[in-house]
């Protein structure tokens, strides 16, 4: 039987991983090929130096050489290396943070975000945001990164998010919302120093 | 607190800020959202930072798409992955 193709006759994870777990090199630099650019983005969402970021693209590439037959194909490929890299990261980092419970106000992180004051200079700079975006991201805490850049720009599910960051999907949820409004927050203080 | 915190259409403020980025996801029950939305109909303030609170969330996922892995952070990856075999 052949292996499973995408729409443009590539092969899936599933089959690339199905074929490096029988030491098919080229398949598994496929598969490299396809995913490291997110997971690279993944892993600087959680560390600081970027040397940090690398090691943890290396180490997640090579635990999924190395456990490329323990992939289940009814997963999402990229779930499951958001959570190998986690799990790396985790190790790299203090363990304890990653229960680390965030119990800033809402309130409070809504006045910071600028809930009750007009600002027309933000919608004005709207348009031209992606560096801004890409700035504010880049200043927020690591947890807010990490989970910011799973659920917002891959658009991992929330029960796959739940389970990759070790939390119910309420918790998941309000810490989402949380990182979100820091994220707001970020922004207006950016515009606000660009308007200056 | 939230300063400000006004009760429209039976909702308050603080409950649609705690909720926002539920009912911007619509992932909230839909009798819940219709409250929120009477709200926010009505809010001012609610409706002009869930506009500016919704756009950074857009804006956010513009960057859907990540950079390129440099070639030298790739090619050290895939030196690590297939290290070259010494003779």
């Amino acid at each position: 039987m052949s292996d499973p193709v995408l729409e443009d006759g590539a092969l899936t994870d599933a089959a690339l991983l199905g074929r490096a777990a029988n030491g098919d090199r080229q398949a598994f630099d496929v598969f490299v090929e396809r995913h490291q650019a997110r997971v690279f983005r993944f892993a600087r969402a959680q560390v600081a130096r970027p040397d940090d970021a690398e090691d943890l693209l290396q180490q997640t590439f090579l635990s999924a050489w190395q456990g490329a037959g323990a992939f289940r194909g009814i997963d999402s490929a990229r779930a499951w290396l958001f959570t190998i890299t986690r799990h790396a990261a985790s190790r790299l980092r203090d363990q304890h943070r990653r229960e680390a419970l965030d119990d800033t106000r809402v309130e409070e992180l809504g006045i910071q975000a600028g809930w009750g004051q007009s600002s027309p200079e933000f919608t004005a700079l709207r348009r031209e945001i992606q560096a801004e975006v890409a700035a504010a991201l880049e200043a927020l805490p690591a947890d807010d990164r990490a989970i910011l850049t799973v659920r917002d720009l891959e658009g991992v599910s929330g029960e796959e998010a739940a389970a990759l960051f070790g939390l119910s999907l309420p918790a998941m949820k309000s810490r989402l919302h949380r990182a979100r409004l820091r994220l707001a927050a970020e922004l207006r203080r950016g515009g606000r120093d660009a308007a200056r | 607190m939230l300063p400000g915190d006004r009760r429209i259409a039976g909702v308050w403020c603080s409950e649609v800020l705690e909720k926002l980025s539920e009912y911007l996801d619509g992932q909230l029950p839909s009798d819940t959202s219709a409250l929120l939305a009477g709200h926010v109909a009505e809010c001012t303030r609610c409706a002009e930072f869930g506009a500016e609170f919704g756009a950074a969330i857009a804006a956010l996922r513009t960057l859907e798409h990540p950079d390129p892995v440099a070639p030298a952070v790739a090619s050290r990856l895939r030196a690590r992955l297939f290290p070259p075999v010494r003779p």
